[in-house]
């Protein structure tokens, strides 16, 4: 691999342990894919931080890397095991809070934002073309749909390495001609809400893996994009598709490439293949995965002023991001007496809710519905937040 | 016989063969340096597949070798990379490009000499 005088420099260790261990990293895995060369990159996001995730021996190696290592670049993490800077309305294990403590202590000494946030073009909005080093599948697929910025999907400590270098190699995605649909997924059925689009995304994922999908639909929202990209991304290894009409790489629909159509049946057997749960059974609604901004927190406030709700008769969790959960406050003991919790830098797909003795849950996420049944035993019914709250009003 | 050289390092040891994709995270013990079937990788040359699986992976390898449990060296047919992150981080030499039909006469106990200075690696193997 062709490397930079100043690359050279940090690879021999003259920048310290960490940054040669992590630029030895970034090279090797670069060496074994093929790249010729690294790229700079704008922002890197790390995922697999949650303690519940990486154990004892991610924690071990995130602390060694922070003992000289500091970040050289604009730098996010993942959302972590539990709520940060809030009481959470199920029982976390101590040990589980000591030790993700730690993980994030390590990540600040490093130099990186205290986010915990899955979104996080969210804190620093990617620009088209730009290249980034991400983890996190989801928001890797929407850095790549939604903006037109380049990423693959980076694994934990190769994420970590180039937040120390401010590089990755130049190679999948960072590369114009593997950016281009190799599949044209033509959809013949109105796809209404987050919860449509989510659908779908799993569709495409399960179905579509290593392709590059360019998906004909009329989508309105950003958060259907999300919520397609979250769902694909979980489902298969989907890092990027076009979407018509609101990716910046959309070219128009493509020529002389597989065609795939999807209809209404095909949305519905979808949905029902994810669904383990019925509405009835679910102990609780979950919404926010991937997380959610201000403006849905308020939505929510609006939803339940509006219809003079009291006190849900089943709970509503609502994810946001790490560094949200301060301005926030000012709705937290409010939203608590009426039912509705917010869970500030967590996300239940990497967290401890087996343990709280949950079997059943509702949400408006894929995702979630996805992941939750495989990694935790917790069966899951979908429902769009509205439909939960009416429903569970008093 | 020369390889491809991932990660660099020399070692002299005894083959412990896996025939297909290992994954370091759920089929290593990583307290114990050992596979599911109970054989030991530690101070071994683990010869296999390749990786597989868990983005985790690479921190067991690492513990392994905090622990003095990794394995000496690593010959594989493909490295991927998840395995090429955790031998970095546990700086254990791994070699890729073994011969698939070698992969499958090879048996446990046989002795293997190796030198990897990438992009190239020089491996000797006594059965």
């Amino acid at each position: 691999m062709y490397l930079t005088r100043e690359e050279e420099r940090i690879l021999n260790g003259e920048e310290g342990p960490a940054r040669q261990l992590a630029m030895k990293l970034i090279v090797r895995v670069g060496e074994a894919l093929g790249a010729e060369r690294l790229v700079k990159v704008a922002h890197v996001h790390a995922s697999g931080i949650s303690y519940s995730n990486i154990g004892d021996y991610g924690l071990e190696f995130i602390e060694t890397l922070a003992r000289d290592g500091k970040v050289s670049v604009y730098s996010t993490f993942n959302p972590a095991g539990f709520p940060l800077g809030e009481k959470p309305p199920y029982p976390v294990p101590e040990t589980h809070v000591e030790k993700q403590r730690r993980i994030i202590g390590a990540l600040l000494r490093m130099g990186f934002e205290l986010s915990a946030t899955c979104i996080p073009y969210m804190l620093r909005k990617p620009r088209p073309g730009e290249h980034l080093a991400w983890g996190e599948s989801s928001a890797v697929a929407v850095a790549n749909t939604l903006y037109g910025a380049r990423t693959n999907r980076e694994g934990g400590p190769v994420a970590l390495a180039a937040a120390l270098v401010g590089r990755i190699y130049l190679w999948g995605l960072h590369l114009g001609e593997n950016r281009l649909p190799t599949v044209l997924v033509r959809v013949n059925t109105g796809v209404d809400d987050e919860l449509d689009a989510g659908v779908l995304g799993y569709l495409v994922g399960k179905n579509l893996s290593g392709e590059l999908p360019y998906i004909d639909v009329r989508m309105k929202a950003r958060r259907q994009v999300i919520s397609l990209c979250a769902a694909a991304a979980a489902a298969g290894n989907t890092a990027m598709c076009i979407v018509r009409g609101i990716s910046p790489e959309d070219r128009g629909v493509p020529t002389g490439v597989e065609k795939i159509v999807v209809d209404g049946d095909a949305l519905r057997r979808a949905r029902e293949e994810v669904e383990t749960a019925s509405i009835e059974e679910a102990e609780l609604f979950f919404t926010g995965c991937p997380h959610h901004s201000s403006d849905v927190v308020e939505k929510v406030v609006e939803l339940l002023e509006a219809r003079s709700v009291t006190r849900l008769r089943r709970p509503v969790w609502i994810a946001v991001p790490g560094n949200m959960g301060e301005s926030l406050r000012r709705y937290g003991e409010w939203l608590r007496r009426r039912g509705v919790y917010l869970l500030p830098g967590t996300c239940l797909v990497v967290g401890t809710l087996r343990k709280s003795g949950i079997r059943a849950i509702a949400t408006d996420s894929v995702k979630t519905a996805f992941y939750m049944p495989r990694r935790h035993g917790v069966r899951v019914a979908l429902a769009s937040l509205k439909e939960f709250i009416e429903a569970h009003a008093s | 016989m020369e390889l491809r050289g991932i990660v660099e390092g020399r070692a002299i040891g005894e083959t412990v063969v896996v025939k297909n994709r290992l994954s370091f995270y759920g089929e290593v013990d990583p307290e114990k340096g050992t596979l599911v079937d109970g054989r030991s990788i530690a101070g071994k040359i683990l010869v296999m597949e390749g990786g597989r699986g868990s983005t985790v992976g690479p921190y067991i390898l690492y513990a392994l070798s905090r622990r003095g449990l990794a394995p000496s060296a690593i010959v594989v047919v493909e490295a991927e990379p998840i395995l090429v992150a955790g031998a970095v981080m546990a700086s254990v030499p791994l070699v890729a490009g073994l011969p698939r039909d070698l992969l499958h006469k090879l048996h446990d106990g046989c002795r293997v000499e190796l030198e990897s200075v990438p992009p190239k690696a020089v491996l000797a193997i006594e059965c």
